[in-house]
């Protein structure tokens, strides 16, 4: 076995420990104060009675779907970009019908007030 | 040590300045922010951005907690600032550093709130509740406290939102009190009138230029425009340092109702119409805002053939208000130019900056009535429009403070 082959390997394990370690102490040394900040959120000076973190807000779901329906449309159209050039006016009709009924689709989302928020 | 030292002061050489005002240091604000202007050193919007926390006021009163949390959320280095009433004449002197102010109130690492029977917990903290919503559903509602220490915002305010997503559902108000502080410095040279000192009407219209100027720099960083906000500080200081500039004022006016940005971000938002404004006891701009000519300089002698100046589409929202205070601004600055009268009060009252001012047991203060709309204007609005709402009705907290200091207690 050829013990110098991991000779490399060690160096650059030893390498980065001594570096890690001297960030460490950098740290140490520079700091202006060993007690670090909290994770509060800042509140105009409140202390905060909640967490924020919770459910999603059900108007999220419904801009999801919205997102969903236009990134698979994104996704058909790769394919459809490569053949195009082969296919020619039929392939641009069948495509212009497809993004016409997503558009229909929006428009009528839009009036039901999916995209309502306050 | 010698490392440290330099590395500190090289961080140092341009402090992030966070403004923390308590009601009556409206003075030493103003030289605060000018100082930084002067020097070139920016103001920080969070305490995590801060080097320096400059408390503007006399007396923390009831804000001494959240003073104290504020400044334990400032990374070390921190300078703390104290300056009272007057204004920082202490920093003109080279650093004001101390730590006097004790640190309490923030929460120890690692306590566990307690947990209820029902609910979750995370962090140590309960999560938000629920609440119905407008669509019929029970959805999450967080509570969140904008001010008293928060950027632009009026001194000593607190409102306690609701909010579901990012739409307000229930506000709470309260002003803090900051007993024995200065005074009301945007309603000085008035109430110096109703004391019995002559006043001239150039001061007065001087200051109140300010007053509105000073308002729309603070809904200008609100809404984003840092550019035109430090203009309009600029302008502020030159109102009060005698040398108005009426013609800057016009074009910083041009400039703004140009802007399609600041036109989508605040018309139509936050409309109160007159009624409601008068049945508040609202006076002065606000309530001029919606196209209605009351003012009671108009039937002073001090002001012969003083038009009250009201905006041909004035509708009541936030943009018509911050227009509104351009107008007048500039209306004012024209007037102190070229008026050499005394100010006399008409039937004991005067119509200042905020709106009426008086003393005596009638007294009512304007801001107070601003203030009291706060709740109705929010509810319903998201978060950011609510904050620019609270900007363009800027109930000042010195003004509050004055007239409730001469009130019997229990009147809120």
């Amino acid at each position: 076995v050829e013990r110098a082959a991991y000779l490399p390997a060690i160096l650059l394990l030893v390498t980065t420990v001594l570096l890690v370690l001297a960030v460490y102490a950098v740290g140490l040394l520079l700091a202006p104060s060993r007690r670090p900040n909290g994770a509060d959120p800042y509140l105009s000076g409140h202390l905060p009675v909640e967490h924020a973190a919770g459910r999603y807000h059900a108007r999220w779901y419904a801009v999801t779907l919205l997102f969903l329906a236009f990134d698979m449309e994104m996704v058909f159209m790769y394919p459809w970009a490569v053949v195009f050039a082969d296919v020619g006016a039929k392939a641009l009709m069948e495509m212009g019908l497809f993004l016409l009924i997503l558009t229909l689709g929006i428009l009528y989302a839009w009036r039901e007030g999916a995209l309502r928020w306050a | 040590v010698g490392l440290s030292d330099r590395l500190r002061a090289f961080a140092l050489a341009r402090p992030h300045i966070l403004i923390a005002p308590l009601p009556g240091g409206t003075a030493s604000r103003l030289a605060v922010e000018r100082l930084a202007r002067e020097r070139g050193w920016p103001l920080a919007a969070t305490p995590r951005d801060a080097d320096v926390l400059a408390v503007c006021g006399a007396s923390d009163g009831d804000l001494g907690t959240h003073l104290a949390h504020l400044l334990s959320q400032i990374p070390a280095p921190v300078a703390l600032a104290r300056l009272g009433v007057e204004g920082p004449a202490r920093v003109h002197g080279g650093a004001v550093i101390g730590t006097d102010l004790a640190v309490a109130g923030a929460r120890p690492a690692g306590e566990q709130a307690d947990m209820g029977d029902e609910g979750m917990v995370a962090a140590g903290l309960p999560t938000a509740g629920t609440r119905p919503d407008r669509d019929g559903l029970e959805l999450d509602a967080l509570t969140v406290p904008l001010g008293p220490f928060l950027v632009a915002w009026p001194a000593g305010l607190t409102c306690t939102l609701v909010l579901q997503g990012d739409v307000v559902q229930d506000v709470a108000v309260e002003a803090a009190l900051a007993p024995g502080a200065g005074g009301a410095f945007w309603d000085a040279p008035w109430l110096r009138s109703l004391r019995g000192e002559r006043v001239t009407v150039a001061e007065a219209e001087a200051r109140r230029a300010a007053a509105h100027l000073d308002a729309l720099a603070r809904l200008l960083v609100v809404a984003g425009f840092d550019g035109p906000a430090s203009a309009a500080g600029r302008l502020r200081d030159g109102a009060l340092d005698g040398g108005a500039d009426a013609d800057g004022v016009a074009a910083l006016r041009r400039r703004l109702e140009g802007s399609r940005l600041l036109r989508r971000q605040t018309a139509g938002y936050g409309v109160i119409d007159a009624e409601a404004l008068t049945s508040a006891g609202v006076t002065g701009p606000a309530l001029r805002a919606t196209g209605l000519a009351r003012d009671l300089r108009s039937l002073s002698d001090s002001y012969p053939g003083f038009e009250p100046c009201v905006l041909e589409d004035a509708v009541g929202d936030v943009r018509s208000r911050w227009r509104q205070w351009l107008a007048e601004a500039e209306q004012a600055l024209r007037v102190a130019a070229t008026s050499d009268a005394v100010l006399e009060p008409v039937d004991g009252q005067h119509d200042g900056p905020r709106g009426r001012i008086a003393t005596g047991p009638a007294a009512h203060s304007a801001s107070g009535a601003l203030r009291s709309l706060l709740p109705g204007a929010l509810v319903g609005e998201d978060l950011g429009i609510a904050r620019l709402v609270v900007a363009s009705l800027d109930p000042d907290g010195d003004e509050v403070l004055v007239v409730e200091e001469k009130e019997p207690a229990g009147h809120v």
